[in-house]
């Protein structure tokens, strides 16, 4: 009896209305479907509603902070964006100063995705070089030449990346700092001694001084493509590089500054008591210093200042190396052996003035 | 030549499998290696050019795969570690922490690879651990540098090492010994004690270190050292004991009884195996000679010294900044060094009279304190206003029974040491305290009187000497200062009795000879190894005299382990008769020097030192008394408990009361009563069944009886009326 008054008791309550009480929503029917829903992001096509545009330096600053964006996409395009900008800007008064953007602009070097790396040359090459000799250039020389061993430490990081390709690329960076700075980029134990040393690891010619055959890179020849194309253009920048710092060009001195020479220095060996310019000028007489067939490496991050120190240097620590890497691309032939060779010429060039002078 | 025509065709492209196959064959990966060691110098480069805001992910990257490789190409990784230690020693604050950590990581390895020595690796890392300001990096670097110990003692104490690892703690320790903002000793005093604790250094030189420590003006440092000497050597047992033990055996017998359920597996084999390798191995472990632990007490040099300075420098100084808990533990390591060296710190008793009142805090430790500082070798007038301040504020009528017994305890514990410390009247005094109602004054005052009665009875009054005590009066001497007693072996006089009983029993079987050979014979079995190693050389066949011998103990119980001996102890033999000739007359003389007659006259063996023990043991249990109070021995530390005496249950509170009474109730649901547990759910009063149920008898007896007479046109009725009330209840 029990249990069954229960039951009916509990089939009542299904018949049972709900008491609606004022001021009370409506309760919801037990089929009720919530649709409610929650979003993370809401997207707005048009950001800014501001009727004024951002000033060209905001815009700009913007760029900057986008160069270290994850998408490459959008580190490409705030490349152009700046190449833009600095492009249509007076050299005179730059949108936001050099000490800001070249800074920023150097990590690019080792960016990782292709499209980003030839937009930054393509960047650097446009504003730094003048494409009329009687222009200058957007960027000017002073300012590269201050930045120039941030540059080269991302030079040389690139130059020996695991990467193939962005050491592929790496001496394009090169070539154009040379082009633009000159001797400043050969200057000092950063710009001689390591690129040298990055030079011997790029190509593959550290076994040569050890006596081991030598053998290009084994990432360099895992591309066969671009191979080829790679080590000419390796060989065209080390020949740039070679005649860049060991290389004495000749000064042709106007008839100007002859005249000013001997009106201010009036003996001929003026220079030889003048203060020097470079520091440690007597450093090659190794007075203090281990014998020079004791040279290590390290030694050859010595003072590079002078074009007769980094032709000392070449000769104690790299040239062994060098040659025999050289010798052996010049027998494969080809294209790659008549590049060889020329950089070869430059060596012998260089090494033998040196020799003449000293004879 | 194969490997190196593959090893052009692979493209290398991610640092872990280029270091894989480094691994495998580093000569053919050798350009590869060059070029990722001219990427790092690079990127270490661009870092130093910009310590701040640098992405450091790829150059962690890249130190990960120089480090691991590093030892393939030792010529080109030459400079590579002390690259890393100036990187961090000259970087650490500004350095990013994943960095960071990354780079102490790098150094442990190149250790851990036997790249660089370990003292290389701990020079760059303690500096920078007592600089740092971080304290992830500080807690890295300590556990690196104590498991770097800890591995290089692994096998065999690494002298060298530890020697220079405490010059470089002992100096940093007495660097900062002046100045009182110097915490860099503590650093030294945590990995001090962690290596003490863990028994990896246990001389004098680490000792030396903590005592210097213990003497820093800084009071961080200070109370380190201090609890070092306090409760390292505790802690170094708790660990001994706990590192072994349960959690192994447990998983031995986990281990079985998962190979008796499952099927037998090759892992699960081999796992037993070394499960029962390992434990068999502890066995044996067992067996062997523990290694001598000296605590670190006893490995001071110059005690004396040390407690002054620790006296003059932290006590004796009003100006001093310390804490009361800093003071009370260097008073309490002061006072431990004084009992346990016997020194003389004559300042400190009369810096302990200001502290004895009952209202101090912490008093009983201070109390503590003045036991043990107590030795035989303080003088008495030191002693006596300490004890005469004790009793006057502790031991009276009016303080409350737990301060009388603290202060009877400490006045006895302190009499133990030295008797002398007390004068007649004031024993006699609180003796009187025998018949008090607490018991533990009662017990307190009844133990002083035992701790009289064996040391000099006299000083008691008559009725509280005992029978003993007065009849050994006659026969003690009075107590002198500084009177030492002639060192004796205890229970000798018990073994000379045995040898005595054994003699005659041997009389009455045998020859004389016979019986003191044997004893001897026994004596150094299984303990006399050169003897043992010397028999089973050639010797024993050749000799003419052995037969002889044989011949001549054909009577004895066992003639093939007398045989082996025999020739070895032959002379003993004829010198022992002669002691045993003196010996018998011996025990009839009483005086004390001829006492000692059998530790004269011949050495004892193992044997005759068990049976001491066995004798002893047996003379004890005879008495039936506990170890005397005079026992005790100023080296040991005086327990607080000692002082405190027994605790005493005192009149609570009546939520106190019930709340002890409801925690004795707990767990014991299943006996209280079932009707508490009903209405503890739903209470209610009693329902008309139990009422029914609960009626009187005798009113129930008319009501029955009724019913059987009912006729059935009732009996009709009221079933009807029935029906219709369950209708109605619908």
């Amino acid at each position: 009896m029990g249990s069954s008054s229960k039951k009916k008791k509990e089939k009542q309550k299904d018949f049972v209305k709900p008491k609606l009480k004022v001021g009370k929503t409506k309760p919801k029917a037990d089929n009720h479907t919530s649709t409610s829903f929650k979003a993370k992001a809401i997207v707005v096509g048009h950001q800014s509603l501001n009727t004024a545009a951002p000033t060209v330096q905001s815009q700009l600053k913007h760029n900057l902070t986008l160069l270290n964006h994850h998408a490459y996409t959008t580190r490409r395009d705030s490349l152009a964006h700046i190449a833009s900008v600095f492009s249509s800007s007076p050299a005179s008064n730059p949108p936001i100063s050099y000490s800001v953007l070249l800074p920023a602009l150097a990590p690019l070097i080792v960016d990782s995705t292709a499209p980003v790396r030839t937009q930054l040359l393509t960047l650097l090459n446009s504003l730094t070089k003048s494409k009329d000799p009687r222009q200058d250039a957007i960027i000017p020389v002073d300012a590269i030449q201050m930045h120039t061993p941030r540059f080269l430490l991302y030079i040389h990081s690139a130059m020996t990346h695991i990467s193939a390709e962005i050491r592929a690329n790496s001496t394009n960076f090169l070539s154009w700092l040379l082009d633009v700075v000159g001797e400043e980029a050969v200057r000092g134990a950063k710009g001689w001694g390591k690129t040298l040393k990055c030079w011997i690891v790029l190509l593959g010619w550290e076994g040569a001084k050890s006596g081991q055959s030598v053998r290009g890179s084994t990432i360099e020849f895992s591309d066969p493509g671009k191979n080829k194309k790679a080590s000419l253009q390796h060989l065209g920048v080390l020949k740039q590089f070679l005649s860049t710092g060991i290389l004495e060009e000749e000064v042709q001195l106007s008839y100007f500054d002859i005249k000013n020479r001997s009106l201010l220095l009036p003996h001929q060996y003026s220079d030889a008591y003048m203060m020097p310019k470079t520091s440690n000028i007597y450093g090659h007489l190794n007075l203090f210093g281990v014998l020079a067939e004791n040279l290590s490496e390290e030694d050859a991050e010595g003072s590079a200042e002078d074009c007769d120190s980094r032709r000392r240097i070449m000769t104690n620590v790299f040239e062994g190396s060098i040659r025999t890497g050289l010798q052996a691309r010049l027998q494969e032939g080809g294209e790659v052996g008549r590049a060889a060779g020329a950089v070869l010429k430059v060596l012998d060039k260089a090494l033998k003035t040196e020799d003449n002078e000293m004879t | 030549m194969v490997k190196r025509k593959r090893t052009a065709l692979e493209k290398q492209t991610n640092l872990p499998s280029l270091q894989n196959q480094i691994r495998r064959d580093p000569p053919s990966y050798r350009d590869d290696f060059l070029i990722q060691f001219r990427h790092y110098e690079s990127q270490r480069d661009i870092f130093l050019a910009q310590p701040e805001g640098y992405d450091s992910e790829p150059f962690i990257e890249q130190l990960g795969f120089i480090t691991h490789v590093a030892d393939c190409y030792p010529d080109v990784t030459k400079r590579f570690p002390q690259d890393l230690a100036d990187l961090l020693l000259h970087h650490h604050n500004t350095l990013e922490p994943d960095l960071r950590e990354k780079l102490v990581q790098c150094l442990v390895q190149l250790r851990n690879k036997d790249v660089i020595p370990s003292t290389a690796l701990l020079q760059t890392l303690f500096p920078i651990l007592t600089t740092t300001n971080s304290k992830h990096l500080r807690s890295q670097l300590y556990h690196s540098i104590v498991s770097d110990i800890r591995n290089a003692n692994a096998k065999t104490k690494n002298h060298r090492l530890n020697k220079t690892v405490q010059g470089v703690l002992f100096s940093v320790v007495e660097a900062g010994k002046g100045s009182p903002d110097a915490v860099v000793g503590l650093w030294a005093v945590k990995v001090t004690r962690e290596l003490w604790r863990r028994n990896i250094w246990d001389d004098a030189r680490t000792v030396e270190i903590i005592k210097e420590a213990s003497l820093s003006a800084n009071a961080k440092v200070m109370s380190g050292g201090v609890r070092f000497f306090l409760g390292v050597d505790k802690e170094r047992e708790e660990m001994d004991e706990s590192s072994d033990d349960e959690d192994y055996n447990e998983s031995l017998s986990k281990l079985k009884h998962q190979a008796g359920v499952s099927g037998k597996t090759k892992k699960k084999q081999s796992q037993m195996e070394r499960a029962v390798d390992k434990l068999k191995k502890k066995e044996r472990n067992k067996h062997k000679a523990s290694p001598l632990n000296f605590s670190a007490l006893h490995l001071l040099h110059d005690p004396q010294g040390f407690a002054e300075n620790l006296y003059s420098m932290h006590l004796a100084k009003s100006s001093n900044k310390l804490s009361m808990e800093q003071r009370l533990l260097v008073l309490q390591l002061v006072s431990r060094l004084i009992g346990l060296h016997k020194l003389t710190v004559i300042g400190i008793y009369s810096y302990l009279l200001k502290y004895l009142t009952p209202r101090q805090r912490e008093v009983t430790r201070f109390l503590v304190a003045a036991a043990q500082a107590t030795h035989d070798q303080v003088p008495p007038d030191l002693l006596e206003p300490l004890v005469r301040k004790i009793a006057d504020e502790f031991v009276s009528e009016g303080v409350a029974g737990e301060v009388a017994t603290a202060g009877l305890n400490s006045i006895r514990e302190i009499c133990a040491r030295q008797p002398l410390a007390m004068e007649e009247t004031l024993l006699q005094d609180l003796t009187t305290y025998k018949g008090s109602k607490d018991k533990g004054v009662m017990m307190a005052a009844r133990s002083l009187i035992g701790l009289y009665r064996e040391v000099a009875p006299d000083m008691l009054k008559r009725k509280d000497r005992g029978k003993t005590a007065t009849m050994e009066m006659k026969t003690k001497e009075k107590l002198r200062f500084g009177e030492e007693a002639p060192g004796t072996i205890e229970g000798l006089d018990l073994l000379e009795k045995w040898y005595e009983e054994q003699k005659q029993k041997k009389v009455e079987g045998g020859g004389e000879e016979a019986a003191a050979e044997e004893d001897e014979d026994q004596g150094w079995e299984g303990w006399d190894v050169e003897s043992d190693s010397d028999d089973s050389g050639s010797w024993i066949g050749v000799s003419d005299d052995e037969k002889d011998i044989e011949i001549s103990d054909s009577e004895d119980e066992k003639p093939s382990a007398k045989n082996k001996k025999a020739k070895a102890k032959e002379n003993e033999d004829e010198m022992d008769v002669d002691t045993k000739d003196t010996e018998e007359s011996a025990p009839a003389k009483t005086d004390p020097d001829s006492f000692m007659s059998l530790a004269t006259t011949r050495i004892l063996t193992p044997a005759d030192l068990a049976t001491i023990a066995k004798m002893r043991a047996a003379a004890d249990l005879q008495k039936a008394s506990s170890k005397p109070i005079t026992a005790m021995r100023n080296e040991d530390e005086v327990d607080e408990s000692i002082i405190e005496g027994p605790k005493t249950r005192g009149k609570s509170d009546k939520e106190a009361r019930l709340a002890a009474v409801q925690e004795g109730r707990e767990g014991r649901e299943k006996y209280s009563s079932k009707r508490g547990k009903v209405l503890a759910e739903k209470p209610h009063s009693t329902t008309n069944k139990e009422k029914a149920r609960k009626k009187n008898f005798l009113m129930t007896l008319g009501q029955a009886k009724k019913k059987q007479k009912r006729s059935l046109i009732e009996h009709r009725r009221i079933l009807k009326a029935h029906v219709e009330k369950q209708k109605k209840g619908k």
